[in-house]
Protein backbone atom coordinates (compact mmCIF):
# COMPACT_ATOMS: atom_id res chain seq x y z
CA UNK A 1 0.00 0.00 0.00
CA UNK A 2 2.96 2.20 -0.12
CA UNK A 3 2.07 5.32 -2.13
CA UNK A 4 4.83 7.88 -3.26
CA UNK A 5 3.88 11.49 -2.59
CA UNK A 6 2.13 11.44 -5.75
CA UNK A 7 0.73 14.49 -7.56
CA UNK A 8 -2.78 12.69 -8.30
CA UNK A 9 -2.65 12.54 -4.13
CA UNK A 10 -1.78 16.70 -4.16
CA UNK A 11 -4.59 17.39 -7.22
CA UNK A 12 -7.09 15.59 -5.41
CA UNK A 13 -6.23 17.22 -1.61
CA UNK A 14 -6.64 20.53 -3.61
CA UNK A 15 -9.81 19.60 -5.20
CA UNK A 16 -11.14 18.18 -1.88
CA UNK A 17 -10.49 21.43 0.08
CA UNK A 18 -11.63 23.54 -2.72
CA UNK A 19 -14.83 22.18 -2.73
CA UNK A 20 -15.17 21.70 0.60
CA UNK A 21 -14.40 25.99 1.25
CA UNK A 22 -16.28 27.06 -2.00
CA UNK A 23 -19.70 24.09 -1.32
CA UNK A 24 -19.47 23.53 2.30
CA UNK A 25 -19.21 20.05 1.80
CA UNK A 26 -17.41 16.92 3.21
CA UNK A 27 -14.81 16.66 0.62
CA UNK A 28 -15.39 12.49 0.84
CA UNK A 29 -17.67 12.39 -1.86
CA UNK A 30 -14.52 13.61 -3.78
CA UNK A 31 -11.97 11.57 -2.63
CA UNK A 32 -13.41 8.39 -2.49
CA UNK A 33 -14.16 7.92 -6.44
CA UNK A 34 -10.18 9.27 -6.84
CA UNK A 35 -8.92 7.59 -5.03
CA UNK A 36 -10.35 4.32 -6.10
CA UNK A 37 -10.65 5.74 -9.87
CA UNK A 38 -7.42 7.05 -10.48
CA UNK A 39 -5.03 5.41 -7.45
CA UNK A 40 -6.15 2.17 -7.16
CA UNK A 41 -7.37 1.63 -4.28
CA UNK A 42 -9.57 -0.76 -3.17
CA UNK A 43 -13.09 0.52 -1.74
CA UNK A 44 -12.14 -0.28 1.60
CA UNK A 45 -8.82 1.66 1.96
CA UNK A 46 -10.45 4.33 -0.12
CA UNK A 47 -13.13 4.79 2.27
CA UNK A 48 -10.53 4.48 5.77
CA UNK A 49 -8.27 6.78 4.18
CA UNK A 50 -10.73 9.53 2.99
CA UNK A 51 -11.94 9.97 6.55
CA UNK A 52 -8.58 10.19 8.01
CA UNK A 53 -7.86 12.88 5.27
CA UNK A 54 -11.35 14.45 6.46
CA UNK A 55 -10.66 15.28 9.92
CA UNK A 56 -7.93 18.16 8.70
CA UNK A 57 -9.81 19.31 6.21
CA UNK A 58 -12.82 19.46 8.56
CA UNK A 59 -9.97 21.31 11.37
CA UNK A 60 -9.42 23.74 8.85
CA UNK A 61 -12.55 24.50 7.30
CA UNK A 62 -14.21 24.57 11.04
CA UNK A 63 -11.68 26.96 12.29
CA UNK A 64 -13.04 29.67 9.52
CA UNK A 65 -16.51 29.00 10.81
CA UNK A 66 -15.52 29.08 14.00
CA UNK A 67 -13.61 32.48 13.92
CA UNK A 68 -16.67 33.74 12.01
CA UNK A 69 -18.96 32.52 14.91
CA UNK A 70 -21.08 30.38 13.34
CA UNK A 71 -20.18 27.27 15.55
CA UNK A 72 -23.02 26.00 17.87
CA UNK A 73 -20.39 23.96 20.29
CA UNK A 74 -23.20 22.55 22.57
CA UNK A 75 -25.22 21.23 19.34
CA UNK A 76 -22.08 19.97 17.14
CA UNK A 77 -20.83 18.20 20.68
CA UNK A 78 -24.18 16.48 21.54
CA UNK A 79 -24.17 15.59 17.80
CA UNK A 80 -20.27 14.90 17.81
CA UNK A 81 -20.65 12.43 20.74
CA UNK A 82 -23.70 10.58 19.26
CA UNK A 83 -21.63 10.58 15.78
CA UNK A 84 -18.63 8.95 17.67
CA UNK A 85 -20.94 5.60 18.79
CA UNK A 86 -22.31 5.91 14.81
CA UNK A 87 -18.93 6.41 13.34
CA UNK A 88 -17.25 3.44 15.44
CA UNK A 89 -20.29 1.17 14.55
CA UNK A 90 -19.68 2.32 10.88
CA UNK A 91 -16.36 1.84 10.53
CA UNK A 92 -16.69 -1.99 11.87
CA UNK A 93 -19.04 -2.58 9.44
CA UNK A 94 -17.54 -1.57 6.94
CA UNK A 95 -14.35 -3.76 7.69
CA UNK A 96 -17.38 -6.66 7.08
CA UNK A 97 -19.15 -5.65 3.93
CA UNK A 98 -17.68 -7.18 0.74
CA UNK A 99 -16.51 -4.71 -1.42
CA UNK A 100 -19.19 -4.55 -3.59
CA UNK A 101 -21.24 -4.24 -1.43
CA UNK A 102 -19.55 -1.12 0.24
CA UNK A 103 -19.55 0.27 -3.48
CA UNK A 104 -23.05 -0.22 -3.78
CA UNK A 105 -23.52 2.03 -0.17
CA UNK A 106 -21.46 4.18 -1.00
CA UNK A 107 -23.04 4.61 -4.70
CA UNK A 108 -26.39 5.13 -2.93
CA UNK A 109 -24.53 7.90 -0.83
CA UNK A 110 -23.41 9.52 -3.90
CA UNK A 111 -27.24 9.19 -5.80
CA UNK A 112 -28.58 10.84 -2.17
CA UNK A 113 -25.51 13.68 -2.38
CA UNK A 114 -25.75 14.61 -5.68
CA UNK A 115 -29.51 14.84 -5.48
CA UNK A 116 -29.22 16.97 -2.46
CA UNK A 117 -26.13 19.04 -4.01
CA UNK A 118 -28.80 19.89 -7.19
CA UNK A 119 -32.16 21.18 -5.04
CA UNK B 1 -31.92 22.42 21.51
CA UNK B 2 -34.02 18.99 21.71
CA UNK B 3 -31.38 16.88 22.38
CA UNK B 4 -32.77 13.89 21.49
CA UNK B 5 -33.23 14.83 17.60
CA UNK B 6 -29.43 15.92 17.90
CA UNK B 7 -28.36 12.20 19.21
CA UNK B 8 -30.64 11.28 16.75
CA UNK B 9 -28.92 13.16 13.44
CA UNK B 10 -24.90 12.22 15.08
CA UNK B 11 -26.08 8.67 15.34
CA UNK B 12 -27.05 8.70 11.59
CA UNK B 13 -24.64 10.60 10.31
CA UNK B 14 -21.96 8.81 12.16
CA UNK B 15 -23.17 5.33 10.84
CA UNK B 16 -23.20 6.78 7.35
CA UNK B 17 -19.78 8.36 7.94
CA UNK B 18 -17.81 5.42 8.94
CA UNK B 19 -19.10 3.31 6.56
CA UNK B 20 -18.85 5.45 3.59
CA UNK B 21 -15.76 7.26 4.26
CA UNK B 22 -17.45 11.01 4.45
CA UNK B 23 -18.13 13.35 6.85
CA UNK B 24 -21.51 13.20 6.87
CA UNK B 25 -22.31 16.74 6.42
CA UNK B 26 -24.59 16.20 3.78
CA UNK B 27 -26.70 14.53 6.23
CA UNK B 28 -25.87 16.44 8.97
CA UNK B 29 -26.58 20.03 7.86
CA UNK B 30 -29.71 19.69 6.20
CA UNK B 31 -30.96 17.61 9.28
CA UNK B 32 -29.81 20.86 11.20
CA UNK B 33 -31.53 23.10 9.01
CA UNK B 34 -34.96 20.79 8.75
CA UNK B 35 -35.56 19.32 11.96
CA UNK B 36 -33.54 22.05 14.35
CA UNK B 37 -34.48 25.21 13.01
CA UNK B 38 -30.61 25.66 12.69
CA UNK B 39 -29.16 28.89 10.15
CA UNK B 40 -27.44 27.34 6.87
CA UNK B 41 -23.97 28.90 8.45
CA UNK B 42 -24.01 28.02 11.62
CA UNK B 43 -25.40 24.37 10.23
CA UNK B 44 -22.34 24.15 8.00
CA UNK B 45 -19.88 25.27 11.05
CA UNK B 46 -21.47 22.92 13.75
CA UNK B 47 -21.58 19.92 11.48
CA UNK B 48 -17.21 20.34 10.78
CA UNK B 49 -17.11 20.42 14.87
CA UNK B 50 -19.41 16.89 14.85
CA UNK B 51 -17.23 15.67 12.10
CA UNK B 52 -13.73 15.59 14.27
CA UNK B 53 -15.50 13.35 16.39
CA UNK B 54 -17.14 11.35 13.52
CA UNK B 55 -13.78 11.19 11.60
CA UNK B 56 -11.41 10.86 14.67
CA UNK B 57 -13.33 7.92 16.17
CA UNK B 58 -14.11 6.36 12.82
CA UNK B 59 -10.24 6.21 11.74
CA UNK B 60 -9.36 4.79 15.18
CA UNK B 61 -11.44 1.76 14.17
CA UNK B 62 -9.69 2.13 10.52
CA UNK B 63 -6.62 1.88 12.06
CA UNK B 64 -7.16 -0.84 14.49
CA UNK B 65 -8.39 -2.77 10.74
CA UNK B 66 -5.55 -2.02 9.08
CA UNK B 67 -7.41 -0.16 6.00
CA UNK B 68 -5.93 3.32 6.22
CA UNK B 69 -2.90 4.61 4.09
CA UNK B 70 -1.61 7.17 6.79
CA UNK B 71 0.70 8.92 3.97
CA UNK B 72 -1.84 9.15 1.87
CA UNK B 73 -4.63 10.14 4.15
CA UNK B 74 -1.56 13.41 5.45
CA UNK B 75 -1.21 14.50 1.91
CA UNK B 76 -4.61 14.75 1.18
CA UNK B 77 -5.39 15.94 4.72
CA UNK B 78 -2.62 18.88 4.56
CA UNK B 79 -3.03 19.47 1.40
CA UNK B 80 -7.04 19.50 1.20
CA UNK B 81 -6.53 21.96 4.49
CA UNK B 82 -4.79 24.39 2.97
CA UNK B 83 -6.80 24.78 0.04
CA UNK B 84 -10.11 24.45 2.11
CA UNK B 85 -9.83 28.83 3.13
CA UNK B 86 -9.19 29.59 -0.87
CA UNK B 87 -12.00 28.01 -1.71
CA UNK B 88 -14.28 29.60 1.12
CA UNK B 89 -12.75 33.04 -0.24
CA UNK B 90 -13.44 32.35 -3.65
CA UNK B 91 -17.05 31.12 -2.63
CA UNK B 92 -18.13 34.57 -2.08
CA UNK B 93 -17.31 35.89 -5.53
CA UNK B 94 -19.28 33.10 -7.27
CA UNK B 95 -22.50 32.12 -7.89
CA UNK B 96 -22.53 29.39 -5.22
CA UNK B 97 -26.17 27.85 -6.18
CA UNK B 98 -24.99 27.49 -10.35
CA UNK B 99 -21.73 25.67 -8.78
CA UNK B 100 -23.41 23.79 -6.57
CA UNK B 101 -25.73 22.42 -9.01
CA UNK B 102 -23.36 21.83 -11.46
CA UNK B 103 -21.28 19.77 -8.76
CA UNK B 104 -24.66 17.84 -7.90
CA UNK B 105 -24.66 16.93 -11.51
CA UNK B 106 -21.14 15.69 -11.65
CA UNK B 107 -21.78 13.70 -8.07
CA UNK B 108 -25.36 12.20 -9.84
CA UNK B 109 -22.66 10.90 -13.41
CA UNK B 110 -20.10 9.59 -11.22
CA UNK B 111 -22.59 7.50 -9.01
CA UNK B 112 -24.14 6.35 -12.50
CA UNK B 113 -21.01 5.30 -13.35
CA UNK B 114 -20.65 3.16 -10.10
CA UNK B 115 -23.72 1.59 -10.70
CA UNK B 116 -22.91 0.60 -14.48
CA UNK B 117 -19.72 -0.99 -13.02
CA UNK B 118 -21.30 -2.87 -10.28
CA UNK B 119 -23.59 -4.08 -12.90
CA UNK B 120 -21.65 -5.27 -14.67
CA UNK B 121 -20.04 -6.71 -11.69
CA UNK B 122 -22.97 -8.64 -11.00
CA UNK B 123 -23.97 -10.35 -14.40
CA UNK B 124 -23.54 -13.72 -13.77
CA UNK B 125 -23.05 -15.09 -17.34
CA UNK B 126 -22.12 -12.07 -18.92
CA UNK B 127 -19.31 -10.75 -20.57
CA UNK B 128 -16.08 -11.34 -18.44
CA UNK B 129 -15.95 -8.16 -16.29
CA UNK B 130 -12.86 -6.40 -16.68
CA UNK B 131 -10.38 -7.00 -13.82
CA UNK B 132 -11.23 -5.01 -11.42
CA UNK B 133 -8.32 -4.23 -9.14
CA UNK B 134 -9.79 -4.94 -5.42
CA UNK B 135 -6.62 -6.52 -4.06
Amino acid sequence: MAVRLDWRLVAAGIGAGLLSGLLGVGGGIVIVPLLVGTLRFDQHSAHATSLAAIVLIALSAGVAFAVAGDVDYRLGGAIGLAGLVGSTAGAQLMHRLSPRRLKLVFAFVLLASGVRLLL
Amino acid sequence: MNVIVAIGIGLVAGVASGVAGIGGGVIMVPAMVALLGTAQHTAEGTSLLAILFTGVAGTVVNQRNRRVDLRAALTLGMVGALAAPFGAVVAQGLPADTLRRVFGVFVLLTAARMFWQLRSLTTPSGPAPESEATA
